[in-house]
């Protein structure tokens, strides 16, 4: 065992660690169930948010299947709309946003060299509360009054019109809140106690900051979530008149709570998608990042916008003009530090000895297509235009822009970049360009014709159009059904890194990566940095911060 | 006094906890705050 960890390889030191405490528990519920780790229960996010990711693309595809074709084909309207509410509840609680904390459990105490998160047992509870959150959420389909039907809002009147079932929805949603609370104060408290001596805030990897400002985010608006559930909930259920007009209340209030909510959720899925690329990038170009500390302000800047554009999701319900040109300004202000944010990525590529393994070319893919999402984004914060767009496939195709190539990619990118990492074997390249090459051309193909067909009027949320719309439908599912497909390759890709792959992966998985994480074995060893490593030139991403 | 590594776990672990109780406490005030809201806005 060494003692001067000054002058010893991290690498020597972890395997030195390996020898002696490397002790999985034994047993599967032991393992898994009982699991404080945080390696563990970031694999438990991981898994847990690709099962909801197909079972939620499995009601996409029930969606595109639907509008393949003007006309009513496979399933009737209210389940087509409870189709719709939820793909977006799952899409957006049971797949994207575990996947990130699933990363965060991963990554976090890897990059900041901790040995664990801070508060075990509660990572525990956090992720096991969600199955029983989703189960509840899914068992909504099978009751008489069936699931959700309202969209992915809960719009009061229309969401207080449902059944009995209303109330499984809202308890889901409650108990998703609490694991994303519980979520973020681990990771809050992990990042601002538990790093290695030397590991300065502005030393962190863009990762670890993006995940800071966004656990920051959701502990912010959560509890505005879990609050206007609750007064739907006492107005459903116990006679209360929040939202009820006939009863003194005001439905475009919950709007306003709703959408002060909504949109940080967006960032709260895009933040850490931002993170990832800024890892992956450099590392594939062999730079450092260019404009680090301003990608942390940049980053710091969108959280803080983002809590004061909220009503630009209700141009159309009328208000003050004063109101709608705040909101309108407001919204493209975010425009300039996500701008920022390109641009550093751009530059850091420039003049780079660029390599494109698979998380680079998702990287690039991300950077492409997000930058249209954010441009159509722009389109619809003019509320006189909005006005036309409201409402039609033109958001859909906006919002499916950012989060599918935007944090789905990002996502992708992340998995292949750390799978190595985690698994100790290296992932079939071949494959992962494939899965990359059929995934960026369908949901071109999914996503683009949506624009045509949200530009010349065609509503979101219904199960049957006008004949001017099917060409374009048409296109749009068949990209869709590509898309889905494409996915089974990634599962593929997965299944033979860990089970069945011989090659092994080195400690430092990418010739140019650099960062805490890297100077650890492959897969890392169970209990990590137990002494806490130093921090040098050598293991910090961007050294010439340090000067 | 020099720090022995025992002392700077308990240390970080303090320092955890008291960061988790203040987030939740925040979190905890952020829902009655926007249920107030909805009693005062209707």
């Amino acid at each position: 065992m060494n003692t001067g960890i000054d002058e010893m390889s991290h690498q020597s030191h972890e395997t030195a660690h390996d020898d002696h405490h490397d002790h999985k528990p034994s047993g599967f519920l032991n393992r898994w169930l009982y699991t404080t780790n945080h390696k563990d229960i970031g694999t438990l996010y991981l898994v847990f948010s690709l099962l909801m990711f197909f079972i939620g693309g499995c009601m996409a595809m029930v969606i595109r299947a639907e509008l393949f074709m003007p006309g009513l084909q496979l399933v009737e309207p209210e389940f087509f709309n409870q189709m719709t509410t939820m793909h977006a509840l799952i899409m957006v609680f049971g797949a994207v946003m575990p996947a990130w904390v699933g990363f965060a459990n991963w990554m976090i105490p890897l990059m900041i060299g901790a040995p664990d998160m801070a508060l075990p047992r509660m990572n525990n509870w956090s992720f096991w509360i969600l199955p029983f959150a989703f189960t509840m959420l899914l068992s909504t389909l099978f009751m008489d009054s069936g699931g959700p039907a309202s969209g992915w809002t809960l719009y009061p009147p229309l969401s207080l019109q449902g059944g009995q079932s209303f109330a499984f929805v809202v308890f889901a949603i409650h108990m998703m809140g609490i694991s994303s609370i519980m979520g973020s104060i681990n990771v809050i408290a992990t990042i601002l106690n538990m790093r290695a001596p030397g590991m300065t805030l502005l030393k962190m990897p863009l990762f670890v900051w993006t995940w800071l400002i966004t656990a920051y985010l959701l502990i912010a608006v959560m509890p505005v979530l879990a609050g206007a559930v609750t007064m739907l909930l006492t107005d459903h259920f116990f006679g209360t008149s929040f939202f009820n007009a006939a009863g003194g209340g005001d439905p475009v209030m919950f709007q306003h709570i709703f959408w002060f909510f909504g949109h940080p959720e967006v960032y709260i899925m895009v933040l850490p998608a931002f993170g990832v690329v800024s890892e992956i990038i450099p590392t594939f170009s062999r730079k450092p990042l260019f404009g680090y500390t301003a990608m942390v302000y940049a980053t710091a800047s969108i959280a803080f916008l983002s809590f004061i554009v909220w009503a630009h999701h209700m141009f159309t319900v009328g208000m003050p003009l004063t109101g709608e040109l705040f909101f309108m300004y407001s919204t493209m202000l975010i425009a300039i530090p996500t701008g920022v944010k390109v641009f550093n990525w751009v530059s850091t590529m420039w003049k780079g000895s660029m390599t494109f393994e698979t998380p680079m070319l998702f990287a690039i893919g991300f950077i492409v297509l997000f930058t249209i999402g954010g441009f159509s984004g722009l389109m619809l914060a003019m509320a006189a235009a909005d006005l036309q767009y409201h409402d039609t496939y033109f958001v859909v195709a906006h919002f499916h822009y950012v989060l599918v190539p935007g944090s789905v990619f990002a996502l992708m990118a992340g998995a292949y970049y750390w799978l190595p990492k985690w698994s100790g074997r290296m992932y079939s390249e071949k494959w992962g360009k494939i899965h990359f090459w059929l995934s960026v051309i369908s949901v071109n193909i999914l996503f683009f014709p949506q624009h045509y067909l949200g530009l010349a009027g065609m509503p979101r949320r219904i199960p049957d159009y006008s004949t001017q719309f099917a060409d374009f439908n048409m296109i749009s599912s068949v990209g869709g059904f590509i898309f889905g497909a494409s996915q089974l390759i990634f599962v593929g890709v997965i299944v033979h890194c860990v089970y069945k792959s011989r090659q092994a992966a080195s400690g430092r998985v990418w010739e140019g990566a650099k960062g805490l994480e890297w100077t650890l074995s492959s897969p890392p060893p169970y209990h990590s940095f137990n002494t806490p490593p130093v921090i040098d030139r050598t293991t910090v991403a961007h050294a010439q911060e340090l000067d | 006094m020099l720090m022995t590594e025992k002392d700077k776990m308990q240390a970080q672990r303090t320092g955890a906890i008291r960061t988790a109780w203040q987030l939740a406490v925040v979190a905890v005030l952020i829902f009655f705050a926007f249920i107030l809201s909805g009693v005062l806005g209707r």
